[in-house]
């Protein structure tokens, strides 16, 4: 059966995402209102991706080493759990608290932002990475449901 | 909540550093591996939990120090945690193919 869970983990991660997406469009041509309503994004952001490690994490620990791990080693793609997961769920770690970081910047060094062309250039890079590694971790997460299912086609039972 | 954001800039590159060092250790060292599991049954929930209070630790740590933050500071956080990152992504690479 479909677990609800893994959705709503993958929807939770993807309005983190998305809410940084939000961050870098206000951010490129900030005026003050933009900044306050990067600052909301960023906080949706943050209060998202710390939702999606709670909810991954529960799934991690309830379904996925018990039913998904096992069949993964013992289907076609053993690599998806070995380099994929291992790599998705370590590399996660930092992602909450660089999200913080980009929302304690906004939320305290408007000005900074306002009048500073290279202080805002590098908010957008650390706002981009949060956005690049979140996007890793969904394409990560679709390779390793891709294991799971062709092993599954393929017949192997735990 | 949290005003001092070069501490907080701060606190983000050790935690990279931390979770890099604790990722790839725990992966080598089978008894450091076997310490984090016993903590809280999961060796990923010990280290989600050291991650967690370890970055408020040190911002609690520095949140009055020195609180100018440099174009510079954010290039070390954008840097180092690209750094873990990729040295994550690399050790798995080379664990399981080598």
């Amino acid at each position: 059966m479909v677990n609800s869970l893994i959705g709503i983990h993958l929807a939770i991660g993807e309005i983190a995402i998305l809410s940084f997406v939000w961050v870098i469009a206000e951010l490129i041509n900030p005026d003050i209102k933009r900044l306050r309503r990067a600052k909301i994004a960023a906080l949706i952001g943050v209060v998202f991706f710390f939702l999606s490690w709670i909810s991954g994490g529960y799934y991690y620990l309830t379904e996925y080493g018990s039913v998904i791990k096992p069949m993964i080693k013992a289907g076609a793609s053993p690599w998806a759990h070995k380099i994929v997961m291992e790599t998705k769920e370590h590399v996660f770690l930092m992602l909450p608290f660089l999200a913080f970081l980009v929302y304690g910047i906004i939320a305290n060094k408007g000005k900074e932002i306002l009048s500073n062309k290279n202080f805002r250039k590098w908010t957008l890079y650390l706002s981009g990475l949060v956005v690049f590694l979140g996007a890793a971790m969904a394409f990560m997460g679709y390779l390793i449901s891709s294991a799971a299912r062709d092993a599954l086609a393929a017949g192997v039972v735990i | 909540m949290c005003k001092n954001v070069k501490a907080l800039n701060t606190s983000m590159i050790f935690t990279a550093l931390v979770v890099m060092f604790m990722t790839i250790f725990s992966e080598l060292n089978s008894g450091f591996k076997g310490f984090l599991k016993g903590l809280t049954g999961h060796h990923w929930v010990t280290k989600s939990v050291v991650t967690l209070v370890f970055f408020f630790l040190v911002y609690f740590l520095l949140r009055n120090t020195n609180s100018k933050l440099k174009v510079e500071d954010l290039k070390c956080s954008f840097v180092m945690v690209k750094i873990s990152t990729f040295a994550i992504l690399f050790f798995y690479l080379w664990h399981y193919f080598v």
